[in-house]
């Protein structure tokens, strides 16, 4: 029997018979957890309606019941006696939104004015010690979100699980796409399937606060996964008092960008340069076909395809909120709708997302709460042929490129909207269920439930018309799953001015990060865009691919589980001084048995200094150290000496078997792993002194930190002649060490008449060394760079331009008459000076220098707001200096002749390379057929400051809620506020890319980034 | 009523934590699943299974990885031409030294020291599986032991053509610790070599798994098309002792060979192009090239479309095909039409020649002869043998050496030990299969035989990784091409050593050619 599935269900369903037994597991003890609480409400309704002898819901009531939304907080409001509650009782309830905000909160309304869509993007600019690296401007693109630095290696896109910092919704710590699945791919531009970044689907409009955690010994209570720091986020929420209404919305556009295209007669005046001057006889009879032919109206003709590429994208969003609810009960639920878009290649994000909160105290003394969020997202991705031949991994001819004319590209574009399956979704749940209680009136104890559940989902079919008459088609389904189970006991006592307070408690995390992805090539025709399979499982072909078919499958699984038991001891002294001190042990299920349990000590000083001389301003001074353990994401180094299914070759590496048969060999290609690999961890060392001046008008803070990164594990060169690419050793330092200033000033208060103007400025000054190396070795070589002790982890390792060689006597000759020469190949006119750092008359590794930084040396935001009669004006400024980036498009644009002759992934010239994207005046005509590679990327003449100034936002709003008509016919309105703003407005750098934002994690800028233009938006937020 | 409630609750809340506590040790074992630490491996027969295939796909691996078995012996100094890759004419020009990533991978070796290392590890642990697998017999044992060994020798061989002096690593050192070992002769890495395969052609079989016996649950149709036999050790022998001038081994070895490959069902490839799998054939989708060939291999890497192991890269097909077969205007590389006539004069000839009636050609090593490019087509397995070359994924096999390749070897060395009539005879063998005309014993003073032998290899073996070494082993017989002579002379031979290698271990000396 043959069955179609649709191939996401398809993939599902496999999933479904190999991993259910979990959430089983998890759904029973969400249900029984509910259960009992729900049970005893309802059981306590029974009693009290036998008791009394009448109906339980009147009609009337039922009729409320219907207008409210929570059926539980209503049985408990009109079951239990109504007693008054006092303050400190009734703030037991509300869970969510009670933090106490710090200097390290994000001021987050002004921020609310923007159609921002990620984390990061919300975080530009606006915290201390936060920078952001978001190489796209592409909705739901991944982006990197870096807490005081880069802490680890970082030079592929796999690399930022090593630096990210953890994100916490509510507490709950959201989980991580696990960077495994990078193992079956040959390149590194995207990962497979959705490719979608978790941390866009958090809608902007639920955020109550946003807080940066840094200081060491809140990240020691944290644990190992916040060990690069925090984002906290708070979420609306349940709300005891009036019922409240909140109704939000914008529309906008994003503006298209300026480009200077051009067609082939273009192209070929550039190419006419290097053939003049070094072309061959030969190199000139293989001209490209497509620029030999100048009547060839599809390259010579109009160059105009930036008309269908570029266009104005509209965005919006729309929200509401509702919370409302008694001292017993309460609860808020907030749903939301957000389109995001950019003006290039109708790239888009469709968001959706619902809030459940549900906030009880049955007992002064019990309380329990539950939160869920549940999101989704669709994403329209950009039709780079770059990244569909990497998806594929199959290049064919690349030798003609897409013509730049608008009739052809629309003939292109049509088949990829006709044909074209390419559908990316990835949904999200997060939530917890909290109970808690106060066994004496100080010693409470509380219990947590946290799962936070996120899957990813791709179904793609690229026709033969798109991909020269083969087609292909992949389907992958992978999640990310994590669940929290804490406990915690908490004991407060107090004598005299003294307070002690000790807590216990043990937090257990298990994480699966699971993926099946298959990939099928040249199937029957362009119509059957499904995989059909045998679905009777007791044939032999089960499951096999019908239609001549050749699918490829691949899955794999991966956990991590966590465990940790801390205790903390806090001392305060009449407000004067506070002493904090956490100790943890944690043990992980990836470090190896006998060193699988680490133990971290952490402490803590504050010093109030302000109250203890009675000063008027504030003034405090805090220092703390602590010790975290770094989490590692790969349960391989904990297996020690092992055995893997490796039989591919550099340019397919997914081979496993050899004649059908499985083959197992110690992994040669991923690096010998020993019995010795142990924990990593990091010390963290701070020092904050916070400042007001001027009744606390102005006020400042400046931390001073340094960070080490010890023990961590790198692939260390072995000698080649065991097979082996390296040894994995623990051993790698890093240090961070900078200066984070904020300063907050009410320049003018703000005041009805008057105009108020509200200023931040954050700096932050960081730098980054490497401290040691595994084993005291000073120097490791990854790939094109080179880490030395000493340096920075995040240089470039370059040659050093200084010009060309215009004729042979140029060509400086050692004393034996040998020309200069590149490992053995003599340098000829035409070839790139690159000075001969140690004067042995070759140019080799041993010439190269580092040189710049990719992360920048200092950065920050500058953000004001200026008020008048119910007028705001926000400005967010942000800055980078002292940052690098390497152009590898400038290179492989010269470079044109090896890229193409090697048919090299490289060699793809996409659409939008039909405009002129470098600056021609920069750079040499070098002989590009040299056998010295003369634009290779690594030399100084490639490397630019990448360094920024730009005005990110600018809005203007008004509440017409002052309004005297509002107000009168909407009577309960609180806040009509209405607003418009304008984002990305200028930028101000020396950088001759597009712009220096768009650049890779690892400092490369390679021109795919899609441009952030201005955008504009208008919108309106109604509280009633 | 409350305070039993807020008991309880507290009760519940404290078994929730002790229960934990109890299991958590045991949570935090969350083993790879991925891999298969050593704890738990060579227990059963299914891990020296697992390893002996290990050891052919990392062999495999080390021979196409950027199409190193060709890269090393068929484009340098060799009949083709790149069309316009540099790296490629870098490697014909032997320019190794050049910046290219290419020559940079080509010139590692660590992917061989893998297959070695693999070896050593093999024949290491793999005994402890008699202990405990019942179903693991001692015969089964010596069999994949000896492979092992044929296995190790080979590589050696193969590296030894390449670079000359090799560290001889003959343990595998699988402890962690990896010291630096300098190189060693290549006349003592050979000696190891020989010694190791005279040990192991003495246990290696025929064929496995004869029925009514299997080998790891199959029988010899299928093992016969990868599996190294008693005949795969004396052909590797035989190359060992040629490369070395040794031809009265040669002779030695390859008489063995003559009087008993049936015994492993190997047969000569008369036919040019079979059209079914009853009779063996040189090219074409029945052809020693696909998995569809029926007969036994001598030493063969097969990427059968079937398992999923046909990939576009790391096959000839990769570098030599073109348009009409795959969507490509040209190929990377091709053999100039001067050298095709130069070659293939005889008009009869099945691989390629004029047919003086009709004025068309045979077409069967090379296609569009006409056109200023003709492409190379003796070897297009495109999937399994499919005509539609849209998709372009190969699973054509590696064939290393064939019965064909053996008796011109055969021949050279009686050749080079003055047995002419012997030669001749074995020469004509393959000159009969493809309707070219025989040598005569009266061209001996035209035409020099041993010339003629290698003519004939070169014509017979194009495309097959074997011109680079013919050569060197021609002009050592015979000083004919000033070139390789001189290349010869400076060990220039050999290929530089990688800088990864160099700067890995300080005990490894730049081949002195490429300083």
């Amino acid at each position: 029997m043959v069955v179609k599935l649709s191939r996401g269900r398809f993939l599902h369903k496999i999933d479904h018979y190999l991993a259910p037994k979990r959430y089983k597991i998890l759904a029973l003890c969400m249900a029984v957890v509910s259960f009992v609480h729900y049970g005893y409400a309802a059981s306590s309704v029974i009693v009290k309606e036998n008791n009394i002898n009448k109906p339980y819901f009147s009609n009337k009531e039922m009729t409320r019941i219907v207008g409210e939304l929570s059926p539980v907080g209503l049985v408990l409001q009109d079951t239990i006696e109504e007693e008054e509650f006092d303050e400190e009782t009734r703030a037991k309830i509300n869970t969510l939104n009670t933090r106490k905000l710090t200097m390290d909160s994000l001021d987050i309304v002004p921020i609310k004015n923007n159609p921002y869509l990620a984390v990061g993007d919300y975080l530009k600019g606006q915290a201390a010690g936060v920078y952001v690296q978001s190489p796209s401007a592409e909705p739901g693109t991944y982006q990197n979100v870096l807490v005081r630095g880069l802490s680890a290696l970082q030079l592929n896109n796999r690399d930022i699980n090593n630096n990210q910092a953890a994100l916490y919704v509510n507490g709950v710590p959201m989980g991580i796409e696990n960077n495994f699945a990078y193992d079956i791919q040959r390149y590194d531009y995207n990962r497979i399937g959705p490719a979608t970044d978790y941390w866009a689907s958090i809608d902007l409009s639920s955020i109550k606060s946003i807080e940066i955690i840094k200081d060491p010994t809140r990240l020691a209570e944290l644990g190992p996964l916040a060990a690069n720091g925090a984002i906290w986020i708070t979420t609306f929420g349940g709300k005891t008092g009036e019922r409240e209404i909140s109704v939000n919305t914008y529309y906008g556009f994003n503006t298209k960008p300026a480009v200077t295209p051009f067609n082939a007669a273009y192209e070929d005046l550039f190419r006419q340069n290097f053939y003049k001057r070094y072309g061959t006889e030969d190199d000139r009879l293989k001209y490209p076909g497509y620029l030999s032919d100048s009547t060839n109206l599809n390259y010579y003709g109009p160059s105009n395809w930036q008309d269908l590429y570029h266009s104005t994208a509209s965005l919006y969003s729309m929200d509401f909120s509702l919370a409302g609810g008694s001292d017993r009960a309460n609860f808020g639920v907030f749903l939301g709708h957000t389109k995001n878009a950019v003006s290039s290649d109708e790239t888009n994000l469709k968001r959706y997302n619902i809030l459940f909160n549900v906030n009880m105290l049955p007992f002064e003394w019990f309380a329990v709460s539950t939160y869920v969020n549940a999101r989704r997202m669709e994403r329209d991705r950009n039709r780079n042929v770059r990244d569909r031949y990497a998806e594929m991994s199959y290049l064919p001819d690349l030798s003609t490129p897409l013509a730049p004319n608008k009739n052809i590209y629309s003939q292109y574009i049509g088949r990829y909207k006709n044909e074209v399956v390419d559908d990316n979704v990835t949904n999200h749940v997060n939530g917890n269920i909290r109970l808690a209680l106060d066994i004496f009136s100080n010693l409470q104890f509380a219990t947590n439930f946290a799962l936070d559940y996120n899957e990813g989902v791709r179904d793609l079919f690229y026709p033969g018309t798109l991909m020269e008459t083969i087609n292909y088609m992949s389907t992958y389904y992978g999640y990310t799953q994590r669940f929290v189970f804490s406990n915690k006991l908490a004991y407060n006592y107090q004598v005299n001015r003294s307070n002690f307070a000790v807590s216990v408690g043990s937090d257990y995390s298990e994480d699966l990060f699971r993926y099946n992805f298959a990939r099928a090539y040249d199937g029957p025709n362009d119509y059957i865009k499904l995989n059909v399979v045998n679905g009777n499982s007791n044939d032999g072909d089960y499951l096999d691919p019908r239609g001549g078919l050749r699918v490829l499958r691949y899955n794999n699984k991966e956990r991590f589980h966590l465990h940790s038991i801390y205790g903390k001891l806090g001392y305060t002294y009449d407000d004067l001084l506070e002493l904090t001190s956490v100790l943890r042990w944690d043990g992980s299920s990836t470090v190896q048995r006998d060193s699988r349990w680490l133990f971290t000590p952490s402490a803590s000083v504050k010093w109030n200094v302000d109250k203890q001389f009675d000063l008027r301003n504030m003034f405090n001074v805090k220092l703390a150290y602590a010790r975290l353990g770094k989490p590692t994401y790969t349960s391989r180094y904990a297996a020690g000496p092992q055995y893997a299914a490796n039989l591919g070759w550099s340019q397919d590496p997914n081979v496993s078997s050899y004649f059908g048969y499985a083959g197992l060999s110690r992994d040669y290609s991923f690096g010998w792993t020993g019995y010795n690999l142990t924990w990593a961890y990091s010390d963290n060392l701070e020092l904050t002194l916070n400042n007001a001046f001027f009744n606390d008008r102005l006020s400042t803070s400046l931390s001073l930190y340094q960070r080490d990164d010890k023990d961590q594990i790198a692939l260390m060169p072995v000698p080649f002649e065991f097979g082996y690419v390296g040894e994995y050793k623990n051993g790698l330092n890093v240090r961070n060490q900078g200066i984070e200033a904020v300063i907050n000033g009410i320049i003018l208060p703000a005041d009805e008449e008057k105009v108020g103007w509200t200023t931040s400025l954050n700096v932050n000054f960081n730098r980054n060394e490497l401290t040691a190396l595994p084993g005291g070795a000073t120097e490791l070589q990854e790939g094109n760079r080179l880490l030395r002790v000493g340096e920075a982890i995040d240089r470039f390792w370059l040659f050093q331009n200084t010009g060309e060689y215009r004729s042979v006597s140029d060509v400086p000759v050692d004393g034996s008459g040998r020309p200069l020469n590149n490992n053995g190949v003599p340098f000829e006119v035409g070839d790139a000076r690159w000075v001969d750092q140690n004067g042995d008359y070759i140019i080799n590794d041993d010439d190269r220098m580092l040189q710049g930084r990719f992360t920048p040396k200092f950065f920050g935001g500058f953000n004001n707001t200026l008020s008048y009669r119910g007028v705001d004006v926000n400005l967010a400024f942000t800055y980078a200096l002292g940052m690098n980036a390497l152009n590898q498009r400038a290179s492989s644009r010269y470079d044109f002749a090896s890229n193409e002759d090697n048919n090299a992934i490289g060699a793809i010239r996409e659409i939008f390379h039909w405009q002129q994207d470098i600056d021609i005046e920069k750079y040499p005509i070098y002989n590009v057929w040299s056998g010295t590679n003369p634009y290779r990327v690594d030399q100084d003449l490639f490397l630019e400051n990448a360094s920024y100034l730009k005005l990110r936002s600018v809005s203007v709003g008004y509440d017409l809620g002052r309004l005297n008509y509002v107000k009168n016919t909407l009577k309960t309105t609180r806040r009509a506020y209405v607003y418009l703003t304008a984002n990305n407005v200028f930028t101000i750098t020396k950088f001759t890319g597009n712009d220096p934002e768009l650049v890779n994690f690892n400092g490369m800028y390679d021109g795919y980034g899609l441009p952030l233009t201005k955008t504009f938006t208008l919108g309106l937020k109604l509280d009633l | 009523m409350l305070k039993n409630l807020y008991f309880k609750s507290c009760l519940i809340a404290l078994c929730v934590i002790s229960q934990l506590n109890f299991s958590c040790n045991k949570a935090l074992d969350a083993p790879s699943v991925e891999v298969s630490p050593e704890e738990v491996h060579w227990q059963s027969i299914s891990d020296t299974k697992a390893a002996l295939i290990g050891m052919y796909g990392l062999l495999r691996a080390a021979l196409v990885d950027n199409n190193a078995h060709w890269m090393y012996g068929e484009l340098r100094s060799g009949d083709f031409t790149s069309y316009r890759r540099q790296d490629l004419s870098a490697v014909v020009n032997s320019e190794l030294n050049k910046s290219f990533t290419l020559l940079e991978d080509l010139s590692n070796w660590r992917r061989f020291y893998a297959v070695i290392n693999a070896a050593s590890v093999f024949i290491e642990k793999a005994p402890r599986v008699l202990e405990h697998d019942s179903r693991y017999t001692k015969l089964n044992l010596d069999y994949d032991i000896a492979q092992a060994k044929a296995i190790r020798a080979f590589t050696y061989f193969y590296m030894v053509r390449i670079w000359g002096d090799v560290p001889l690593i003959t343990s595998s050192f699988d402890n962690g610790k990896f010291p630096q070992l300098a190189r060693t002769d290549h006349r003592d890495v050979l000696m190891f070599a020989e010694q190791e395969l005279i040990e192991a052609v003495e246990v290696l079989p025929f064929r496995y798994g004869v029925a009514p016996q299997t080998y790891y649950g199959a029988t010899s149709s299928n093992w016969q098309k990868i599996l190294f036999n008693k005949i795969s050790g004396y052909a590797i022998l035989a190359h060992l002792a040629a490369w070395q001038g040794k031809y009265l081994d040669v002779a030695a070895y390859t008489q063995f060979i003559m009087d008993n490959y049936t015994g492993a069902n190997v047969v000569y490839l008369n036919n040019i192009m079979p059209s079914g799998t009853g009779t063996a054939g040189l090219t074409g989708n029945f052809g020693v090239f696909t998995n569809n060939y029926q007969f036994g291999q001598i030493i063969n890497f097969s990427s059968a479309y079937s398992y999923g192991e046909a990939t576009a890269s790391g096959h000839i097909e990769q570098l030599t095909l073109a348009t009409p077969y795959v969507n490509r205007a040209n190929p990377d590389i091709y053999v100039s039409k001067e050298t095709i006539t130069k070659l293939y004069t005889d008009r009869n000839d099945r691989r390629f020649g004029v047919d003086t009636l009709s004025g068309l050609y045979r077409e069967t090593f090379f296609t569009d002869f006409s056109n200023e490019i003709p492409v190379f087509s003796k070897i297009k397995i495109i999937r399994d043998g499919v005509n539609d070359g849209n998709y372009a994924v190969f699973g054509s096999n590696l064939v290393f050496t064939r019965l064909e390749e053996l008796t011109l070897l055969r021949a050279e060395a009686l050749a080079v030990l003055g047995q002419n009539v012997r030669a001749i005879e074995l020469l004509n063998v393959i000159k009969g299969m493809r309707f070219t005309s025989s040598y005569q014993v009266t061209d001996l003073a035209t035409k020099p035989l041993i010339d003629e032998i290698f003519m004939e290899r070169r014509r017979e073996l194009m495309g097959e990784g074997w011109r680079f070494y013919d050569l060197v082993r021609l002009n050592r017989i015979k000083s004919v091409d000033p070139k390789i002579s001189h290349l010869i002379e400076q060990n220039g031979i050999y290929w530089p050593i990688s800088r990864n290698v160099l700067r890995n271990n300080s005990q490894i000396v730049q081949n002195s050619y490429w300083n």
